[in-house]
């Protein structure tokens, strides 16, 4: 059910309330339940996705788990009579073990994702070789629509397997517990990827009721609701239009569209996470961040670490670092370069994050954008670095900083074209009209602000969008400077937010942009 | 190898790895206080120290390590 | 606890109360670029062109002042159904305007429509009474919702609201009495072949009643009433259910006694495309060859 709807709202009222009525040890046995009706409501058919990989990384963990205690026992017992080498040994055998049994749980896994998502994706290339090859054959393409939240829980699940191998995090005994901490409603459709050593401390305690905690999570909900309703939904009208037919205008609306996109993208996951996180704490529950102001990133690296911050870290942690702690990564850097292994690693991982927000060439496309930025960022940071030294650039300087961060948004918002066109021809034809056919004019202008509404009315639908986005940022640009507006007048703050939700929200349109991936 | 002698060893490898003869880490000392220490760098540092000890951390090390100190720690026990 | 409640009555107050002043008051503020208050702020109208935004933009309002008596307006909503335009009609008379003849848009496209909203501007130039009725009806669909009342009173406008300083201007600087001063180039042949009719067949009983309502205020009032089509192209004039629809509007206006121009009984070539922005709406060579065309047949008539 959509998170901005009457249904999640008695949802959301009742189950917080017999949360606080049950007895405590309860509360996190009604979450579940509650966790897999919220499933149910969405995608009946798909729980049973769901349960399989509950069941099988559950078994996965328990096993890992077992493993390494069985291994600490014996070099515990064993610890005056074994040598270096021969704990090492004993240690590979025990390792060797666990990578198999992670391995399979991966497979399966990451395999029923690969197959529900990528089978497509993956027979029309085979048919795009083959018809290159001479041989004109198409493959079927399946009709199946993906599971609900399916990217996100296959990493979550993943990640704790790979967390209890790598004795970071303990595994959970209980299945329903853990089936709790997969399900978990807030997080299930768009994240956060959460860390199960993170999420454990507080998703089984007891929580007591505490009006000020659920005033807070409430509060959280209402900036999550204004960002989706008033400015996201509201530019994603405009978006839609002209990204849906991008020859039917002119080269501002292109533009437009695609600045207008990044505000949109932005609102509307934070947004959808503001209300995750407020629900969430209203139960007790910390939920990891997602979102540090990445439109002042003064970096494509920083922005990365402001940007969808749990999928950053996930495949920094899970992807990144094995490949370049690998054996074959190492030979790589002892035979070529050591900046080799580095390459390598991040063009693994912005390929993989391409391909993970979607089964399109033009997915990939963006994340190996972004993949070569920081890779040029990583080989030139020295160049950089001598350049604002000759040219007496100071580094602390706010002008400096400004500029910096112009060019960062600038350089997303150009992957932005990549992510957004339906496919790459439509890409293509969109950054060649903003570069080489923009033509501003009056009358141009006055064409461009058109596909609000299509009629006259789209002047007010543009001052309204832009007082909202300036609403947002402002807000933003305080706190990037300390002045945090947001937490220190919170009933001012809450008394704008709903009226404006209520006389500006575009209701019409509920579904969340990353509700795709 | 003193505590002190670990420390001094692991100052001369930040100061190559980050370029900079400034640096002068501690105990408490974190990536938030180095310049440049992100997650790339991490692991450029991570190879360095590995070789200068020749020791050999696992991944669980490498992403638990809170500051300067614990890998100390973590030297002063492999070698 | 209190400051919550507090905060969440202090802002539904707020929005009640705008709600309100918009939908009881907002027709008072000056709008004399195009809609019904343009309209009444005239006190007489010579010609008065009614209804959706084919009108608006085929018709040139500079045209027909050089050439036909008095003051001419075009009245136009989109989306504009006979009901509609039946309530616009009626608020316009009630409101003491003199209108002397009312050229209604003859458009089979809105009569197998059950009632519809598609131009909020339609609730902000409009007196609460005239809103409630329009209102009534659509409650009456199946597909009625509370997202609809709610789209409808409270979130309709609030945007025009909010920028009207800035918006106001803006548009009304695009308008002379009501008309479009746009002059938009045709589009291609093959451009217009490629685009979709979606012609539903029927002629729903609201709008026959409409019709029959427009027809009786007239008479009421003394205000001639006749009925123009705005040639749609080709592909579309040629569509199934259009003529149909046409054949039966045209037969009601008959039995009626009321007088009416088709496009076919115009002299418009609607397979030239130059004259055509879509299926529908004319480019400026359309409008101007459309308007001349009615300014002959209103001549002929006076005569």
């Amino acid at each position: 059910m959509a998170f901005v709807s009457f249904r999640f709202i008695i949802f959301l009222s009742i189950l917080l309330i017999t949360y606080f009525l049950i007895p405590k040890k309860y509360q996190w046995c009604l979450l579940l339940l509650g966790s897999y009706v919220f499933y149910a409501f969405a995608t009946p058919y798909f729980l049973v996705f769901l349960f399989i990989s509950t069941i099988i990384t559950y078994i996965c963990g328990v096993k890992l788990e077992k493993l390494s205690d069985a291994c600490n026992e014996k070099l515990k017992v064993d610890a005056d009579v074994l040598t270096k080498e021969s704990r090492k040994a004993l240690k590979n055998i025990f390792m060797r073990k666990k990578r198999f049994i992670l391995i399979i749980c991966m497979v399966m896994n990451i395999g029923v994702l690969g197959v529900l998502k990528y089978f497509n994706f993956f027979m029309d290339n085979i048919s795009e070789i083959l018809h290159l090859c001479g041989i004109s054959y198409e493959f079927p393409n399946a009709n199946w629509l993906l599971p609900l939240g399916i990217s996100f829980y296959t990493f979550i699940t993943v990640g704790y397997c790979i967390d209890v191998y790598r004795e970071v995090s303990e595994a959970q005994n209980n299945i329903f517990k853990y089936a709790l901490f997969v399900a978990f409603f807030p997080q299930i459709s768009q994240g956060p990827i959460n860390r199960y050593s993170e999420m454990s401390i507080h998703l089984y305690e007891e929580h007591a009721f505490d009006f000020v905690r659920i005033q807070n999570g409430g509060y959280r909900i209402l900036i999550g609701v204004f960002k989706k309703v008033v400015v996201a939904d509201r530019l994603g009208i405009y978006v839609n239009r002209v990204y849906g037919a991008p020859i039917d205008y002119n080269g501002l609306s292109l533009l437009f569209a695609t600045v207008f996109y990044a505000v949109q993208i932005y609102c509307d996951f934070s947004g959808y996470m503001d209300i995750a996180i407020g629900v969430s704490d209203m139960f007790g529950i910390k939920m990891a961040e997602n979102f540090d102001k990445p439109y002042f990133s003064k970096t494509i690296p920083e922005y990365w670490r402001r940007w969808h911050i749990t999928l950053g870290a996930w495949f920094k942690d899970y992807l990144f670092y094995p490949v370049i702690r690998s054996d074959w990564c190492k030979k790589i850097g002892k035979n070529l370069k050591k900046t080799v292994p580095t390459i390598v690693g991040l063009l693994v991982v912005w390929f993989s994050t391409g391909l993970w927000h979607g089964a399109s060439w033009h997915y990939v496309l963006h994340g190996l954008y972004h993949g070569t930025l920081i890779i040029l960022s990583f080989l030139l940071a020295s160049v950089f670095h001598s350049m604002k030294t000759k040219l007496h650039i100071n580094e602390d300087n706010k002008v400096f900083h400004i500029f910096q961060i112009l060019r960062t948004f600038i350089l997303v918002d150009i992957s932005y074209i990549l992510f957004r066109a339906r496919n790459l021809k439509d890409a293509a034809y969109i950054m060649n009209e903003i570069v080489f056919h923009l033509n501003p004019s009056k009358e141009a202008l006055k064409i461009a602000l058109l596909p609000f509404t299509e009629d006259n009315t789209a002047v007010a639908f543009f001052g309204v969008a832009m007082l909202a986005t300036a609403g947002v940022f402002v807000c933003e640009i305080l706190d990037y400077n300390h002045i945090f507006v947001l937490k220190k007048h919170k009933y001012i703050n809450a008394v704008i937010m709903l009226t404006l939700i209520l006389l500006f929200g575009m209701f019409g349109q509920s579904s969340f942009i990353y509700m795709q991936y | 190898m003193s505590r002190e002698e670990i420390f001094e060893q692991i100052n001369i490898v930040f100061k190559d790895v980050f370029d900079n003869d400034d640096i002068c880490i501690e105990e408490e000392t974190t990536a938030a206080d180095v310049k440049g220490w992100d997650s790339l760098m991490h692991i450029t540092l991570m190879d360095a120290i590995e070789e200068k000890f020749d020791i050999k951390f696992d991944m669980k090390t490498i992403i638990k390590l809170k500051n300067v100190g614990e890998i100390a720690d973590i030297i002063e026990e492999e070698i | 606890m209190k400051k919550t409640i507090i905060s969440i009555s202090i802002s539904l107050i707020i929005v009640f109360g705008v709600v309100m002043l918009k939908n009881c008051f907002s027709y008072m503020l000056p709008n004399d670029a195009m809609g019904i208050r343009a309209v009444v702020a005239k006190k007489h109208v010579s010609q008065l062109f009614l209804g959706a935004s084919a009108f608006r933009k085929g018709i040139d309002v500079k045209m027909l002042e050089e050439e036909l008596p008095g003051e001419s307006f075009i009245l136009t909503y989109n989306g504009n159904q006979p009901y509609n335009m039946s309530l616009e009609l009626k608020e316009i008379l009630e409101e003491g305007t003199v209108v002397d003849t009312v050229i209604a848009d003859f458009n089979p496209s809105m009569i197998n429509e059950d009632a519809n909203l598609s131009d909020k501007r339609f609730l902000w130039d409009t007196k609460f009474s005239t809103k409630w009725a329009l209102w009534k009806e659509i409650s009456k669909r199946e597909d009625a919702s509370f997202y609809m009342f709610y789209d409808y009173f409270v979130l309709s406008n609030n945007e025009y609201m909010i920028t009207y300083p800035v918006s106001f201007p803006l548009i009304a600087e695009r308008y002379y009495r009501g008309g479009s001063l746009d002059d938009d180039a045709g589009m291609t042949e093959e451009r217009l072949l490629k685009l979709e009719v979606a012609e539903k067949p029927g002629f729903h009983k609201l709008q026959k009643k409409a019709i029959m309502d427009m027809i009786s205020i007239c008479d009421q009032y003394g205000v001639k009433l006749i009925f123009v089509e705005s040639p749609r192209y080709i592909k579309m004039a040629d569509d199934e259910n259009y003529q149909e629809k046409s054949k039966a509007l045209a037969e009601l206006l008959k039995a009626s006694g009321i007088e009416y121009y088709c496009a076919t009984d115009l002299d418009f070539d609607n397979k030239n495309a130059a004259y055509y922005t879509d299926l529908v709406h004319m480019s400026g060579e359309g409008k101007r060859l459309f308007t001349s065309q009615i300014i002959q047949r209103m001549k002929e008539n006076e005569e």
